[in-house]
C-alpha cells in the first residue's frame, strides 16, 4: 500500500479530542496508510514539533498532516497559516478535518491554502472510507514533494 | 252772510223786548254759524271788527290738513257705505297699484285680491257700523292694512273714512325677524345638543376661537386640570403642559391655527392631582360659508393607560421574540454540542462491532447491535432537531423557485428509497413560487419520503399537484399508503409525534414538524386529509412568485 515512496510515510495527526484521536488512529492503522504516525494534541506542541524546537529538535518532517480545525482557541487555522507561510513547511499537504459544515470555516481554510477540507464523519465505516480515499489519492496516486 | 245792525233806541220795555229778540236772533245765527263751521258747510266768515269787516276762510286752516293727507305715505280714502271710492289720496293709488284717478268712483273691492273679496265684504259690513280693521291683499298681492272710521256729513250722509297702510316692508321685516328667530332657535338647539354631547362623552372637549384662544372646555376638562376657564389663562398654555412636550404641542397648534389643518398631538399634561398624564389632543376646524374658520372643536383623551399597555405589549413581543431566538439557539447548540460525544459513541461502537463481531459471545454481539442502533437513531434525532432549529435562523429570503425543479431534485435525492419500494412519483404542472429553495427541497423530500415509506402492500403511487388560489398555490402530495386515523391528523404535525414503532416504520417524528415550520415560514398553512387504509394527502399552501425585484421577509 505504500506505492512509489522510497522512504516510510510519516503522517502527523493534530487532534485534541482523545476519543477522536484514538478512533482516527485505529482507522489509519487499519488502512495501513503510514509507517510512522505522530499524534499531537495542541497547536503549541504542533508548532514546536514542526519547527523542530526544544525536545522536538530531531523531529522528522511529516509527509502529510491531518489537522483538526477545532483546536482550542481556533488555533487550527493558525497552525495552518504557520505551515503555509513557512518555506520549509509550505509544501506539506495539509488535510483539514473538521466537525464544522460552516461555509465560513471552509472558506477560511482554503483561503489559508489548506489542501482540502473534510468533514469528520459520524461512523467508523465512513471514516475508513475517507482514509482509504486519502491514502489512494495523496499517498499512492499523487507525487509528494521530495523530502528535504 | 249776515250783517250786523247796531241798536239805537233807549231802554223802554218795548225796546228791551226788541233788543231781546235781536239778541236771540243773533245767538241763533251765531249757533248756526258755529254749526256750519263745524260740519264744513261754511268756507268763510265776514266779521266786522274795529278795523272794519274781515273775511276768515276755513280753507286756510284746512290747507295744512289737505297737505298732510295728500302727501302722506299711507293711503287715505273716503268711501260710500256701499264701498265705492269717493275720494282717495295719491298713496292710495300707489298701494292699489292703480292711478288714483282710476280708483275714484270704483268699488274698493275691485282692487282687493279675488280670493279675499268675501272677507272684504264682511269687513265693509263691519265698517258700516263702527271702526274696523283688517289685512287684505290688494293690487298685485300687496299686503295692506285697512283701518276705518265712520264719518257723518250733514248733506251727504254717512261716509266711511279709511287709512290704508302698505304692509309690504313691515311684513318683509317680520319675515326676516321670524327667520332670524328660527335660525336662533336652531342654533340654540344645536348648542344644546353640543353641550349634552360634550358633557356626556368620556373625553375632555374644548372649543377655541379662530385665533386659537380657548373659549370652552367641558366639566371633564375642568376636573382634569383643576382650572376654570375664567380663572386662569388658556390652560393649554398655562404651564401644565409637560416641559418636554411644550415646544412640540405649541408649534403644532400654531401651525394648525394658521393654516386650518387638523390638529393631533400626543403630549403630557399635569392633572389636578399633580400626576402627568399622556393626552391625545385632536381638533378640527369648522369652516364657515366664506371659507374662513368659524371655530375649533377639539377633544383630549387620556391615553396614559393605552400607552402603558402598548409599551407592555411591545416589551412582551420583544421578550417573546428574544425567547424564540434563545430557544432556537438552544436547540441548535444542544444538537450541535451533542454531536461530538455522539460521534465518539457511534465511532467506537462501529469499531467494536467491526473488530469483535463473532469473536465475543452472541450476547455481546446483540448488545453491540442494540447500542449501534440506538446511537444511530440518536444521530438522526439530533440531525432532525438541528434542521428544525435552523428553519428560521438559517432561512434565506424568499425568491422565485420553480417547484417542478424542486420535485425533480427530491426524486433524485430519494432515488434509492423509490427504487427499493418500486414507487412511482407523478406530478402535475408545478408553478414558480416564492420560497427558500433548500427549505422547499426539505419540505418536498419529507413529504414524498413519507408517502413512499408509509406504504401498503402495493407499490406506492405518489401524486404531487398544485391548484391556484388567492395569492398563491395549494399543493397536494397524495399517496395510496396506509393512511392516518382522523383523530391523529393534527398531532402528527407536532414535534416527536409518531404513530408507529421504529420496527414498523423508522423515523424521528420530527419530519412533519419541520415541514410545518417551513410552510409557516413561507406564510402558508399545512394540513392532512386521510382515511385509514386508503392513503393520505398532505395539503399545504405557498405564496405566489414574488413581484419583480426578488423576495421579502
Amino acid at each position: 500500500m505504500k506505492g512509489e515512496q522510497s522512504s516510510a510515510v510519516h503522517l502527523l495527526l493534530v487532534e485534541d479530542n482523545p476519543a477522536d484521536a484514538r478512533i482516527t488512529l485505529e482507522a489509519i492503522k487499519e488502512v495501513g496508510m503510514a509507517e510512522k504516525i505522530t499524534i499531537l494534541h495542541s497547536a503549541e506542541v504542533a508548532e514546536q514539533f514542526l519547527r523542530r524546537r526544544g525536545r522536538y529538535a530531531d523531529a522528522e518532517r511529516p509527509d502529510l498532516v491531518l489537522l483538526d480545525l477545532n483546536l482550542p482557541g481556533r488555533a487550527g487555522l493558525e497552525i495552518l497559516a504557520m505551515i503555509k507561510k513557512d518555506p520549509a513547511l509550505v509544501a506539506i499537504p495539509v488535510i483539514i478535518l473538521s466537525t464544522s459544515h460552516a461555509e465560513q470555516d471552509v472558506r477560511d481554510s482554503y483561503a489559508m491554502h489548506a489542501n482540502c477540507y473534510i468533514v469528520k464523519p459520524l461512523s467508523y465505516e465512513r471514516l475508513l472510507e475517507i482514509l482509504i480515499k486519502i491514502n489512494e489519492f495523496w499517498l499512492e496516486m499523487v507525487k509528494l514533494p521530495p523530502k528535504g | 252772510m249776515a250783517e250786523r245792525k247796531s241798536a239805537k233806541t233807549a231802554n223802554t220795555p218795548r225796546t228791551l223786548r226788541q233788543e231781546n229778540e235781536e239778541l236771540k236772533a243773533r245767538l241763533a245765527e251765531a249757533e248756526d254759524t258755529l254749526r256750519a263751521l263745524r260740519i264744513g258747510e261754511v268756507d268763510a266768515i265776514v266779521v266786522s271788527g274795529p278795523a272794519g269787516p274781515a273775511v276768515f276762510t276755513l280753507r286756510g286752516a284746512e290747507h295744512a290738513y289737505r297737505v298732510i293727507v295728500e302727501t302722506m305715505t299711507e293711503g287715505a280714502a273716503t268711501i260710500s257705505l256701499g264701498g265705492t271710492v269717493l275720494y282717495g289720496n295719491p298713496s292710495l293709488g300707489r298701494i292699489l297699484e292703480t292711478p288714483v284717478g282710476a280708483v275714484m268712483s270704483r268699488p274698493l273691492a275691485d282692487f282687493v285680491a279675488a280670493g279675499e273679496r268675501r272677507k272684504f265684504a264682511d269687513f265693509l259690513k263691519r265698517a258700516r257700523s263702527g271702526p274696523a280693521r283688517g289685512r287684505f291683499l290688494v293690487g298685485d298681492c300687496r299686503p295692506a292694512y285697512f283701518s276705518t272710521t265712520l264719518l257723518q256729513q250733514a248733506e251727504e250722509g254717512t261716509r266711511i273714512c279709511l287709512v290704508v297702510t302698505d304692509l309690504t316692508e313691515h311684513e318683509a321685516a317680520l319675515d326676516q325677524l321670524r327667520e332670524a328667530q328660527a335660525e336662533k332657535e336652531i342654533l340654540q338647539k344645536s348648542e344644546e345638543r353640543f353641550r349634552l354631547l360634550a358633557e356626556g362623552i368620556p373625553q375632555i372637549v374644548w372649543t377655541a376661537s379662530p385665533d386659537g384662544t380657548l373659549d370652552y372646555y367641558n366639566k371633564r376638562g375642568v376636573k382634569f386640570s383643576g382650572i376654570h376657564l375664567e380663572e386662569g389663562p388658556d390652560w393649554m398654555w398655562s404651564g401644565i403642559v409637560h416641559p418636554d412636550d411644550w415646544e412640540k404641542a405649541k408649534a403644532a397648534w400654531q401651525r394648525s391655527v394658521a393654516e386650518g389643518l387638523p390638529y393631533e398631538v400626543e403630549h403630557r399634561l399635569r392633572r389636578a392631582d399633580g400626576e402627568y398624564r399622556w393626552l391625545l389632543t385632536r381638533a378640527l376646524p369648522l369652516i364657515g360659508e366664506d371659507g374662513r374658520i368659524v371655530k375649533w372643536y377639539g377633544t383630549a383623551t387620556d391615553i396614559t393607560e393605552t400607552k402603558r399597555k402598548q409599551e407592555e405589549l411591545a416589551q412582551l413581543a420583544e421578550r417573546l421574540a428574544s425567547s424564540n431566538r434563545e430557544l432556537e439557539r438552544f436547540a441548535y447548540v444542544a444538537s450541535h454540542d451533542l454531536q461530538e460525544p455522539l460521534r465518539s459513541v457511534t465511532g467506537f461502537l462501529g469499531l467494536l462491532k467491526r473488530r469483535y463481531q463473532g469473536k465475543l459471545s452472541p450476547e455481546a454481539d446483540e448488545f453491540i447491535e442494540f447500542a449501534v442502533a440506538g446511537a444511530s437513531r440518536m444521530q438522526e434525532l439530533i440531525l432532525d432537531l438541528l434542521r428544525y432549529s435552523r428553519v428560521e435562523s438559517q432561512g434565506k429570503p424568499l425568491t422565485a423557485v420553480d417547484s417542478g425543479k424542486t420535485l425533480a431534485q427530491v426524486v433524485v435525492n430519494l432515488q434509492s428509497a423509490i427504487e427499493e419500494a418500486g414507487a412511482k412519483v407523478e406530478a402535475g404542472t408545478l408553478p414558480v413560487i416564492a420560497g427558500d429553495d433548500s427549505q422547499l427541497v426539505q419540505l418536498f423530500q419529507n413529504l414524498v419520503g413519507n408517502a413512499v415509506k408509509f406504504r401498503r402492500d402495493e407499490p406506492p403511487l405518489v401524486r404531487v399537484s398544485a391548484e391556484r388560489q388567492e395569492g398563491g398555490w395549494r399543493f397536494a402530495v397524495a399517496d395510496n399508503g396506509i393512511g392516518i386515523k382522523p383523530e391523529f391528523r393534527e398531532r402528527i404535525l407536532q414535534v416527536f409525534q409518531r404513530l408507529h414503532t421504529q420496527q414498523e416504520y423508522p423515523g424521528t417524528g420530527i419530519g412533519l414538524a419541520i415541514c410545518k415550520k417551513i410552510v409557516e415560514r413561507h406564510g402558508g398553512r399545512i394540513w392532512v386529509e386521510s382515511q385509514p387504509g386508503q392513503g393520505t394527502t398532505v395539503y399545504f399552501t405557498l405564496p405566489d412568485r414574488p413581484a419583480a425585484g426578488g423576495g421579502s421577509r
